[in-house]
């Protein structure tokens, strides 16, 4: 127990929350309608479940070698070199991931409210406004995630509650979608959309007890997994697959579909805020996750003089790639695939290795 | 609870001292010198026999700043006529003290204490019998309440004690003295509870108070400039009140208070955001009632700091979420106003700040003026010359009253400073920027700290808290101290 952080259950929970659930309101469902058309609300447990061995392996990792971090606890089993080679990986993977999800976020505010304005200005304001939250550092990320949550959930409800007349729970058949072995795969091979899950491993010691960082973690996750699910169930149903593959963003096609009564029928700028400010704080996060793994693998001090560098370069990914299409469903998704294995396999390697080394017994 | 005391100077403990010998008469004639006896009309100096020793005994003091029938009776009748074998047995006074450098001889002469130095001895003896002069005890006229006690601090420290310790009957209230400044030396009363304060912070407030490096600090209001962490930060981080019960309910939490001689008010010290919202009114109106007040007093928050900018927001760049009906009223009213949106709305608050500026300094017999030229001139003139448009009257006057619900003098002007920045950035790229300059106000708010303890506390890192945050529970259900500061005994039954 350290007396001086402050971080306790309730601002992990919130972390963790802000940064899986909004990828319900990203392309996320319209990637995974592409293969899997109508049962693609689902998936996310599917690829939970493929991951959640090693997730959970690690978070045992962690409880076994008190006090320590993700990168700490690999460079303790591994040693110095190899750890430094995975440390690159899992830095380079979500760095990767970081990029072109920044790119699909900033495209949702460029269609959708800025139309006339160029991408570029517009990722700026967004980079420049992430930049310096990420800047206040984790404890202050923390703290705000912790307050402004109840304001995200109570819009949710809201949209959910507006929405609830117009969903037709037929069109979730049949169940099976593109039929059950594509459904399996597919699932299985997105397991890496829940790779903030490892990230986040990074902040393991930045609690005041550890317990809390457990705690806030397997609740935060239950959670989000209900509401990506909730908000997948709602596109199913009000849109069918059909239209959502086409849509790319059918949490904004929902906000856009909703209306308070016959005076006030465009209250897309009501959730948008909301959607903005966890936008810029999951980016914070994220900037700050990746940034605090690149450190950790190198022993470099000072995590937020890496913010700009890193978030830099970010951008200039998310740039690169001509359009959102491309950007989205070739080198998103491709990404997404080929690290699923990778997630799932170095827990296990690390359990392994901890195992032989005799190590583990000691603990 | 990890903080750094701030280290400075240690200028004061290499201070020289001269002490006293026996050339009285050299002395007296230094003392002159440096009084510039001849020329300093209030400076005085008597010399009286003494009975009981038959030497003779120099007086000095301010006249201005002591009471004379207190020298008569307590001083110079002893002297003349009694008997006794020491100064302590003649002069019965409970504040006589003896003294025994120069340096300590000037200081008390300058705090208004009568300095008797005696041919011969090297020793000087002093006595208070000070009386600065200052107001009765008035009603509380910047945090007025309804319900609830009147009475407000005053310029002085006694009565303001006293006014503090009316209210809290504790043996372990304790009241300490530091003094600050160089050349005029003030003294710093430290209110606090000795089993419930947070010693940590205590010394850091003393060590803060001892670094001090200044000439002089006149009033409490100088004292903030001076102990606060951050001196360029738009949040304030100490508490300014002049109500004595908010000060002993403070108190009775843990807090520190500090006093000084020449302020009306008080500091309260450490602080969170949530504390500048109160007022003592919410917890002397009944449970329903208290949490009615602080509903209006957050909706009022939302509305200075945001309706400007969301206005502005939604008009230049979400108007789709305007209902079509209130999108034509308000685009028919601007028809014929030359300006860009954002000029009209900066206009109009630029205008409502000057009304309340003047409003301040102008002299009472010319108050209803203003009144006349604000309503006549700024509500219906320049609507008329179409110079703006009679929605923005209606939003800036919205977002000018409501400003007055936040009472405290600080948060009021970070609210209004929070203002114009919204607006800029809402006039920007809408609710984009909006949403991004608010988020950024709002993380640097919860980096603070005051003495400390986080700003956003107990919120956010979460404490155990008498639930007094945002709403309030009913009195009686209330179980903890303010667990942020860390009291000695957190729990309130």
């Amino acid at each position: 127990m350290n007396p001086n952080r402050m971080l306790k259950a309730g601002e992990m929970f919130t972390l963790l929350f802000i940064l899986l659930s909004l990828k319900a309101t990203d392309a996320t469902a319209s990637l995974f309608t592409q293969k899997t058309q109508n049962a693609f609300w689902y998936m996310p447990i599917i690829s939970l479940l493929v991951i959640l061995p090693s997730l959970l392996l690690l978070l045992h990792l962690l409880k076994k070698y008190q006090d320590k971090n993700l990168i700490e606890l690999i460079e303790t089993i591994m040693g110095s070199l190899v750890s430094k080679i995975i440390g690159l990986i899992i830095f380079l993977s979500s760095f990767l991931l970081m990029g072109f999800s920044y790119r699909g976020y900033v495209e949702q505010i460029n269609f959708l409210y800025f139309p006339e304005t160029p991408y570029v200005i517009l990722s700026l304001i967004f980079f420049t406004i992430v930049y310096f939250a990420a800047k206040k550092g984790w404890e202050v990320i923390g703290f705000t995630t912790k307050i402004f949550l109840p304001f995200f959930v109570l819009s949710s409800v809201i949209l959910i509650i507006l929405i609830l007349n117009d969903l037709v729970i037929e069109r979730v058949f049949p169940i099976f979608g593109s039929g059950d072995i594509i459904v399996l795969r597919e699932g299985a091979l997105k397991g890496s959309i829940f790779i903030e899950l490892f990230l986040i491993t990074i902040a393991y010691t930045s609690f005041k007890k550890t317990d809390f960082f457990r705690k806030g973690f397997v609740l935060g996750l239950i959670f989000s997994i209900i509401s990506i699910i909730c908000f997948f169930f709602i596109y199913a149903t009000t849109f069918d697959y059909n239209s959502i593959a086409k849509m790319s963003y059918p949490f904004h096609d929902i906000t856009q579909y909703v209306n308070l009564g016959g005076y006030l029928t465009n209250i897309e700028t009501f959730f948008m805020i909301f959607w903005l400010l966890g936008s810029f704080l999951r980016y914070a996060i994220y900037l700050y996750l990746v940034t605090w793994i690149i450190s950790a693998t190198f022993h470099i001090e000072h995590i937020e003089s890496l913010l700009l560098p890193v978030g830099f370069l970010g951008l200039i990914i998310g740039v690169i790639s001509k359009n959102l299409i491309i950007n989205e469903f070739t080198f998103y998704n491709s990404i997404l695939n080929y690290l699923t294995f990778f997630y799932i396999g170095f827990p296990i390697l690390l359990w392994l290795i901890s195992s032989l080394k005799g190590e583990y017994r000691k603990k | 609870m990890s903080y750094k005391p701030i280290k400075k100077n240690t200028k004061k403990q290499d201070k020289k001292s001269t002490p006293l010998n026996r050339h009285t008469s050299m002395q007296i004639k230094q003392l002159k010198e440096m009084y510039s006896h001849n020329i300093n009309k209030d400076f005085c100096s008597r010399t009286l026999f003494a009975n009981f020793n038959k030497k003779n005994v120099h007086l000095f003091y301010y006249a201005s700043i002591v009471n004379s029938d207190k020298i008569e009776q307590a001083i110079v009748q002893p002297l003349l006529e009694d008997d006794g074998s020491s100064f302590p047995n003649v002069l019965t006074n409970e504040s006589l003290k003896e003294i025994d450098t120069m340096e300590k001889v000037i200081e008390h002469i300058n705090s208004g204490k009568v300095v008797l130095l005696s041919e011969g001895d090297c020793a000087a003896y002093s006595i208070d019998v000070s009386q600065f002069q200052h107001r009765a005890i008035s009603q509380s006229e910047n945090e007025s309440v309804v319900k609830g006690p009147q009475e407000a601090f005053t310029e002085s420290t006694h009565m303001n004690i006293s006014l503090i310790r009316k209210q809290i009957k504790d043996k372990q209230l304790i009241t300490t003295v530091s003094s600050v400044g160089e050349r005029s030396k003030q003294d710093v009363t430290i209110v606090y509870i000795s089993d419930l304060v947070n010693s940590e912070i205590l010394k850091d407030v003393q060590e803060r108070l001892n670094n001090i490096d200044t000439d002089n600090v006149r009033n409490v209001e100088l004292l903030e400039q001076y102990l606060e962490e951050r001196p360029y930060s738009i949040f304030p981080s100490i508490y300014y009140t002049e109500r004595p019960d908010n000060a002993a309910a403070y108190i009775e939490n843990g807090h520190i208070v500090l006093l000084m001689e020449s302020s009306s008010a008080c500091l309260i010290l450490p602080v969170t955001f949530w504390t500048f919202f109160q007022s003592p009114e919410d917890r002397y109106s009944r449970f329903m009632f208290g949490n009615f007040t602080r509903m209006i007093r957050f909706i009022a928050f939302y509305l200075t700091t945001m309706i400007s900018a969301t206005y502005v927001a939604l008009a230049n760049f979400h108007s789709q979420m305007i209902p079509p009906d209130l999108l034509l009223a308000i685009t028919a009213s601007r028809e014929r106003v030359p300006f860009p949106l954002l000029i009209e709305v900066l206009i109009m608050e630029v205008a409502f700040e000057l009304i309340r500026e003047a409003g301040i300094r102008i002299p009472s017999a010319l108050g209803p003026t203003i009144g006349i030229v604000g309503a006549l001139i700024l509500g219906q003139a320049a609507v008329e010359a179409n110079i703006i448009s009679p929605i923005i009257v209606i939003i800036s006057a919205l977002s000018g009253l409501t400003s007055f619900a936040i009472s405290d003098v600080s948060l009021n002007y970070t609210v209004r400073i929070t203002r114009f920045l919204f607006i800029f950035a809402a006039g920007f790229m809408g609710m984009l920027t909006l949403m991004g300059a608010f988020l950024l106000w709002f993380m640097y708010a919860a980096s603070l700290k005051s003495f400390g303890v986080r700003f956003l506390a107990p919120i956010a890192p979460s404490f155990k808290a008498p639930k007094d945050t945002l709403f309030r529970k009913a009195v009686r259900a209330e179980l903890w101290r303010p667990t942020q500061i860390q009291p000695k005994d957190s729990k309130k039954k």
